[in-house]
């Protein structure tokens, strides 16, 4: 009997082992929920329009940020589906460019934000006593410090817009501004974090896990971990729309990583006078768009919790 | 001549939707209280008495109404009842002392602020009713300080007979309790037991359906005993009768797995029922307890086993006692 | 006779709540006691006299305020934690709450061998299945299983094998049948006697229900506000000396028998702040003496058990 290659039979494994549990999903109360949400799907469809706009938004729009067409077109207008400014910048590019900008910042403050929060907060909820006193006292630093005030001080001297643009500045901005907002923004999740890993460490399964002589750290990945994976998820999404607000009002005041970010450029068209010549889409619709984004993701963090909470469920 | 019915259960049929399907907690179910009856209802969690006593007072989703009546005082039909009829007759003609009682008195009022409230909510006249409640509170063994009194301040037994006391104001014909006492210590137990018995001998308490797991507690003031299984009644008949003599498989396997004081392990050692209770998604054909009664034959899987009456009021539901 | 496998020496557990003021509370006041090897203990108390901390105590969960805890004659804090683990095992009360709600029950069963008899592993299955039949259940119907799957009796049962499979010397069972159907009680509570009479193994079964565990225990030790008021041989419930545990026996529904007059008071005294002067029963006792309200009585011996009550001391 020939013996089946045990390299291919590994491989069989993995993808077996994650399509089983894709399947399984789908039969679990958590889809089923999910399916009738309909707040959910009004969100996620959002999220997914915008971010599409900007994954290959770019590729659809034959001008970049900074080319100049024919000035003030309406919206819809052939070529320039947004319209254009008086000195006819495109507003389409500028959006889908800008908002590529934006995301990405913020998907760095979040990721950042949402990393340091959650080990900090499982260190101080789980261990206590000194580590939580230290971490508690860092916390409530970060709450007194004025955020708004540091950051534009600091953006405002770092990111300087007087060289050339190159690509490598521009990642290095975004890193930087990305950092210094999930730096500032972290102690939101720590606390959080902490008090649900508080709660946990003396339900009855985390005792009984110990005397079954799992150490700290097996208890952390096995016990405590997957119990709050889900509201780790929810947080990273609340975080993302946290630092997208931040982000959005720092460029408004021309803290901004490139300068192609959106709001940079709607704040120097406001100060053009578009308004005065009557060009309402250049600052309406990329408005409307950050905003949608924005609350769909509030909003899908509510029906999450609603999904995710069997108490808020209405059967 | 028959004592007038407090309550008549024919047939009656509560379902709760969930998304696997209908989880059958009251299957047809046929159950009487006569006037001036305590009957205690036993069965284990999950055989749907709760279900039972929260679906005559308020159908409310996820439960559904799936058929049979349920006659109050021979007049009133609670499953075709309206909304405005249905509040009338709340605690007039009918009230509940519902399981986690402790909780149902609102936490923001004084006792006696919730006691006008209710005046005014039935037409009463305040005053009136006050006296009435401080007469039920003399009779729980309460002091008249309880009204000034937020019910955070009050111990758990002290809350669970204020909750009796609100419940016997309006002297209502049917009393249902479903698990009164089991939150409570057991000298405060007690008190309780015998405080309801006492409500029904004086004539405050028309009727009481007594609804619990505790079998040693029921058999201390119930006339009559019913036992609840899977969504079923499988057996009634007087106290004396369902603790000496069962006959239902259930039943007497569930009396004989209680120890009784002063008997250890080493003089008698006592066997449970093996298994568990069934779900009630899908529950079992024919008998609902055959997987996990000795006694079972071929016919128990196959067929639902008709009323057999015993005689003198003792009746069972099982294919051992088929007659013809 | 056999030796005190485990000793409780004056030991108090006193709980500061710091919130606004000092507010102590009392939990276990001055308890001793011995467990022999091979019995079965069984602790009879209501909700409020200690029983849940005691347990604690015993599990090295929580340290006590005064007084000392032995295993085998060592002071249990100074053996190392792991290694008591290994002679000490713990069962909770609620069922649903000792399982990971994420994890399934064999591989929380598997944990022990791992951590404790890694030398066992290449057999682990055999040993899981040994142990699972002694507690009346089948490998079969666990594998893959979350807890959710099961009844509380079946979970409990469960936990029972947890704890067996570390080989430990006592199991401390707090209120193991409280949450389990009425029908599934006794067989659980046979599990306890079954491995005392197989495998010589000491049960420490803590319960309020007086009939369940007079059923299970060789000695009773009945706890009354943190003080334990009586202990004996378990025959001593038919006819306690305590006017506490006097009270339980008359106001325990009875299926033999309807109730006669009852003359005992409820609990109308708020819990005092530890430090009360008096006998802890004295204000519901029908015995009650002058003595009694001052001074707190000692222990004494009244034939095979001993009873903390000024009635029985010198006249």
């Amino acid at each position: 009997m020939l013996k089946p290659d045990k390299g291919a039979d590994k491989i069989h494994d993995f993808f077996a082992k994650r399509l089983s549990k894709m399947f399984k999903f789908t039969e679990s109360i958590t889809w089923i929920l999910l399916k009738r949400n309909v707040k959910f799907w009004i969100c996620a469809s959002i999220i997914a329009i915008v971010l599409s706009l900007t994954l290959i938004g770019p590729c659809l729009t034959p001008y970049r940020p900074l080319d100049v067409t024919t000035p003030r077109l309406p919206p819809l207008s052939s070529g320039s589906p947004f319209g254009t400014d008086n000195l006819g910048y495109d507003v389409f590019s500028a959006t889908v460019y800008g908002l590529r900008v934006s995301l990405m910042v913020g998907l760095i403050a979040a990721v950042i934000a949402t990393a340091i929060g959650t080990i900090l907060g499982l260190i101080a909820g789980y261990k206590g006593g000194l580590a939580d006193s230290i971490i508690d006292g860092a916390t409530n630093i970060l709450i007194a410090l004025p955020a708004a005030f540091i950051m534009i001080m600091v953006g405002a001297f770092y990111l300087q817009m007087g060289e050339a643009p190159s690509a490598l500045r521009e990642i290095r901005n975004m890193a930087f501004l990305g950092s210094m907002i999930g730096i500032l923004m972290w102690h939101w999740t720590a606390k959080a974090v902490r008090s649900h890993v508080a709660a946990l460490k003396i339900s009855d399964y985390v005792i009984v896990s110990k005397l079954s002589g799992n150490s700290d750290l097996k208890i952390i990945l096995k016990e405590i971990i997957p119990n709050i994976a889900s509201y780790i998820i929810l947080v990273f999404v609340i975080q993302l729309a946290n630092a997208l607000v931040t982000i959005v009002t720092l460029e408004f005041l021309g803290i901004k990583a490139s300068d192609w970010s959106l709001f940079a450029r709607v704040m120097q068209w406001l100060q053009m006078g578009v308004l005065h010549a009557h060009l309402w889409w250049v600052f309406l619709i990329p408005g409307a768009i950050i905003v949608a984004f924005i609350a769909s993701l509030y909003l899908i963090v509510l029906s999450l919790d609603e999904v995710f909470n069997p108490r808020l469920r209405r059967v | 001549m028959e004592t007038e019915k407090s309550l008549e259960v024919k047939s009656y049929k509560v379902y709760y939707k969930t998304f696997n399907g209908h989880v059958r907690a009251v299957d047809g179910v046929d159950l009487n209280v006569h006037q001036g009856e305590i009957v205690g209802l036993i069965g284990e969690s999950g055989c749907g008495k709760s279900t039972l006593a929260q679906s005559i007072i308020l159908l409310r989703p996820p439960m559904e109404y799936m058929g049979g009546s349920v006659i109050l005082n021979g007049r009133y039909d609670l499953t075709k009842m309206s909304p405005e009829k249905r509040k009338e007759i709340m605690l007039k003609e009918i009230a509940l002392i519902p399981q986690y009682a402790l909780d149902a008195l609102p936490i923001i009022k004084k006792i006696r602020v919730f006691v006008n409230d209710l005046a005014r909510d039935k037409g009463f006249n305040e005053k009136e009713l006050l006296e009435i409640f401080k007469e039920r509170l003399r009779q729980v063994n309460l002091t008249e300080r309880i009204l000034d009194m937020y019910p955070l301040e009050l111990s758990g037994g002290m809350k669970q007979r204020v909750v009796i006391a609100v419940s016997t104001l309006f002297r209502p014909r049917l009393l249902i309790a479903d698990e009164p006492a089991s939150a409570l210590d057991v000298v405060t137990q007690r008190q309780v037991l015998e405080l309801l018995k006492q409500l029904r001998d004086d004539g405050i308490v028309g009727s009481l359906l007594f609804i619990t797991h505790d079998i040693a507690s029921i058999v201390q003031i119930a006339d009559k005993i019913a036992t609840m299984y899977a969504g079923k009644v499988v057996e009634v008949g007087s106290a004396e009768t369902i603790i000496k003599e069962p006959q239902h498989p259930y039943t007497f396997l569930l009396i004989n797995s209680i120890p009784l004081l002063g008997v250890s392990y080493k003089e008698k050692r006592l066997t449970g029922l093996g298994g568990a209770p069934p779900n009630l998604l899908n529950p079992p054909s024919g008998c609902r307890f055959h997987p996990r009664c000795p006694y079972a034959m071929p016919k128990c899987s196959e067929e639902q086993p008709p009323l057999t009456n015993l005689g003198e009021g003792h009746s069972v539901f099982c294919w051992l006692y088929e007659r013809g | 006779m056999s030796e005190a496998l485990l000793k409780l020496e004056n030991v108090s557990k006193i709980f500061t709540l710091g919130i606004i003021g000092r507010v102590r509370i009392t939990a276990v006041n001055d308890v001793s006691m011995e467990i022999r090897r091979g019995e079965v203990l069984g602790i009879l108390g209501e909700s409020g006299s200690g029983k849940s901390t005691i347990a604690k105590l015993i599990l090295k969960i929580l340290k006590p305020s005064a007084g000392k805890i032995f295993y085998a004659g060592k002071d249990i804090w100074e053996i190392d934690t792991r290694e008591y683990y290994k002679r000490v095992q713990g069962v909770f009360q609620d069922p649903y709450a000792s399982f990971n709600p994420r994890r399934k029950v064999l591989d929380v069963l598997l944990d022990t061998i791992r951590n404790y008899y890694p030398e066992e592993i290449h057999n682990q299955m055999e040993r899981v299945t040994e142990v699972l039949n002694s507690v009346g259940m089948n490998i079969k119907d666990i594998a893959g299983k979350y807890p959710h799957e099961f009844s509380g009796g079946q979970l409990q049962r469960i936990s029972i094998a947890r704890a067996l499979l570390v080989k430990p010397d006592i199991i401390i069972a707090d209120e193991p049948v409280s949450m389990v159907d009425a029908s599934t009680r006794i067989d659980i509570l046979n599990i306890f006697l079954n491995l005392r009479d197989r495998e010589n193994l000491t049960s420490i079964i803590i319960g309020h229900d007086l009939s369940l565990t007079q059923y299970v225990s060789d000695r009773v030790a009945i706890l009354y506000r943190g003080q334990i008021v009586e202990q004996g041989p378990a025959d001593m419930l038919r006819d306690p000396a305590h006017p506490y545990t006097k009270m339980l026996l008359e106001a325990v529904p009875r299926m033999e028998f309807r109730w006669s007059q009852f003359k005992y008071s409820v609990e109308s005294v708020e819990r005092g702040n530890g430090g009360d002067v008096g006998c802890v029963f004295a204000s519901r006792c029908p015995s009650k003496m002058s003595i009694c309200s001052y001074l707190q009585p000692p222990i004494f011996n009244v034939g095979y058990s001993q009873v903390k009550c000024w009635l029985y001391g010198p006249k």
